[in-house]
């Protein structure tokens, strides 16, 4: 019925089968790490914007719109006075403040690696509860356990001695995945998380306005 | 019938068909290399961007608290450095600052005006296996802040 039928030796089959399997295997490979890289990338980048979006929190105030509308609680830039955590990793900022309306913020490094705010504006109370008030990370992804973005490292310097001055200093970390048994603490390091650190300075012009 | 034509006479792929595969395969899996090569330069570069950006901000902030009515002839320019990971080569920035005079009549009765510059400037690194690498690797920003100071 099918003339002329010459088709593929057993050899040639097996051959073809092998070759096909490591090519089909290393481009599937290739194209894992390929969305692995792309996708370290843009945890590194979500890790920039997170430790960006702490910084300009303390420098300028933060908003909470559930809470208080587009008013934003005080930061740095025009806070009458600061006070520092004896540990400089937490900041609790002062208003300008004449009238006898408690007022008052505090930024602080939680023991989860987390940015949060607490603060008393008037009658409004923000972050005493622990759904509320974190400043970082956006995501709460975990990696067995532990936050996928946490701050390492979050220190604030007074540069004047009358806390004129502020240093703000955070470093943060992203885990992409979980460290494997045969790796050192180093090659943990080195191979699966990856550290951004950024640096801030800022003068309290209203300093000398406090009452 | 056409099942039937279609088994007659196979004779396999042409050297020039392999080759031709390969070639595109080839084509594509460098394509996706220098794409995700790209992707982490321009990661990085971002991030010595913003480090640059804060520490202009910051220099702003220390000169306003230091010298608050700008009364100085010049300042020096100074240097410091990039360093995206502990392990990363730091890559040498300069700060420098420039004092200008504005003119403004609306204001210029009552107050004088002056502009405070400060500019970082670095080279970037090369990337890796991206092409046209010779474009202009020296990255420059300035932020400025306006003084009002009272002419009484």
């Amino acid at each position: 019925m099918i003339k002329n039928q010459k088709g593929f030796t057993l050899t040639e089959l097996i051959a073809g089968l092998a070759l096909s399997t490591l090519l089909f295997t290393g481009f599937t490979m290739f194209m894992v790490q390929f969305v692995n890289n792309f996708k370290e990338i843009k945890e590194f980048h979500q890790l920039q914007t997170d430790l960006l979006h702490v910084i300009e929190s303390i420098r300028y105030g933060y908003i909470d719109k559930s809470k208080i509308g587009e008013r934003s609680i005080i930061g740095l830039l025009t806070a009458g006075r600061v006070e520092i955590g004896i540990a400089a990793n937490n900041l609790t900022v002062y208003p300008v403040n004449k009238s006898n309306k408690p007022y008052w913020a505090k930024y602080y490094l939680d023991s989860f690696g987390q940015v949060r705010i607490q603060a008393i504006y008037d009658q409004h109370v923000i972050g005493f509860n622990s759904n509320e008030g974190v400043l970082f990370p956006s995501s709460k992804e975990k990696i067995k356990n532990a936050l996928k973005y946490q701050v390492t490292n979050f220190k604030i310097v007074d540069m004047s001695n009358d806390k004129s001055l502020i240093h703000i200093s955070i470093e943060g970390m992203v885990r992409f995945r979980e460290k494997a048994k045969n790796q050192t603490t180093d090659d943990d390091l080195r191979l699966n998380t990856k550290r951004a650190k950024f640096e801030s300075t800022v003068f309290l012009v209203n300093g000398k306005k406090d009452n | 019938m056409k099942f039937k034509h279609a088994l007659q006479n196979q004779q396999g792929s042409a050297l020039i068909e392999v080759l031709a595969a390969m070639g595109i395969l080839l084509f594509v899996i460098t394509g996706m290399m220098i794409t995700i090569s790209y992707a982490r330069y321009k990661s990085i570069s971002n991030y010595r961007y913003r480090i640059a950006l804060l520490k202009a901000e910051s220099e702003l902030q220390i000169i306003k608290k230091k010298y608050p009515t700008l009364s100085f002839y010049q300042l020096a320019s100074k240097e410091f450095f990039i360093q995206t990971e502990g392990n990363a080569k730091p890559i040498k920035a300069m700060i420098t600052y420039r004092i200008e005079n504005a003119n403004d009549e609306q204001i210029s009765l009552f107050a004088q005006t002056k502009i405070l510059k400060v500019t970082v400037s670095w080279q970037e690194p090369s990337p890796l296996l991206v092409f046209g690498s010779n474009q202009n690797r020296q990255k420059e920003l300035t932020v400025r802040e306006d003084y009002y100071l009272n002419k009484d």
